[in-house]
């Protein structure tokens, strides 16, 4: 399914003049493992150069994860550290017709100032993603059988009338 | 019973490639405004922004009681060189 890249305002610098950049964006169900009921849509950056999926801590204040016990420290670009706290959730997103979720383990960072990041570990890993950066779109699918784990939800076209 | 080979599907999107039908199909949300940058949004199922707060909970709360649904969240990037991990 194909998504368009949307804009987004930067300080502009000497290799990008713009203020504006375009960047691949997508829409993922963020839930707890235990109650769907504590859930939301999160839109973040589809980031190949994460590791794993990053998200601002005060979406754990709402869907609630299993922690995993302990703090661990990524590090940044420039050498600085940051706190993250992992815990389990369960993600989703919807391709055509199709809703997907799976389990995911998620960090969660206090001094996130990015927005939400999808990496690979337990998001892009599972899928086929391609980027087409002049024409500021990406393509996302599954590649051959959904991962073990999936769990997969046809919506109905009353449904997706609604939701367009 | 196994499940048929999909090679039909590939060859249609192929053709639908080759003859430009495969579309966008989910537009782009709109830049937001740049006032907004290092709060939270709410986006409404036309990706129009409803609300925005510095909170995600109470933003999560305002739009709750308006009885919105289909909405989705997001927080928008602060003016700083960008900065990944």
């Amino acid at each position: 399914m194909r998504f368009a890249y949307s804009p987004q305002w930067v300080k502009p610098s000497p290799a990008e003049r713009s203020q504006r950049i375009y960047v691949p964006e997508l829409a993922v169900h963020v839930s707890s493992v235990q109650n769907t009921e504590a859930a939301l849509d999160c839109l973040g950056t589809l980031d190949t150069g994460a590791v794993e999926c990053l998200l601002p801590f005060e979406v754990s204040e709402v869907v609630a994860p299993v922690w995993i016990p302990g703090k661990e420290f990524l590090i940044g670009f420039g050498g600085e550290r940051h706190e993250v706290t992992y815990g389990q959730v369960r993600l989703g997103i919807r391709l055509d017709n199709v809703e997907w979720r799976w389990t995911a383990i998620v960090g969660f960072s206090k001094d996130r100032t990015q927005g939400s990041l999808w990496g690979h570990a337990h998001f892009l890993d599972h899928f086929r993603v391609t980027f087409d950066g002049p024409q500021r779109h990406f393509t996302i699918r599954l590649r051959n059988a959904p991962p073990y784990g999936f769990t997969e939800t046809h919506v109905s076209k009353s449904r997706r009338k609604r939701r367009r | 019973m196994p499940k048929p080979l999909r090679i039909g599907s590939t060859a249609r999107r192929v053709r639908n490639l080759k003859a430009g039908r495969l579309k966008t199909r989910v537009p782009a949300y709109p830049a937001p405004p740049i006032e907004l940058a290092g709060k939270w949004v709410a986006w409404g199922k036309d990706h129009q922004i409803i609300a925005a707060n510095e909170s995600l909970i109470e933003l999560k709360n305002f739009v709750e009681s308006r009885g919105l649904r289909e909405v989705t969240f997001q927080f928008l990037r602060e003016l700083e060189p960008t900065q990944t991990h």
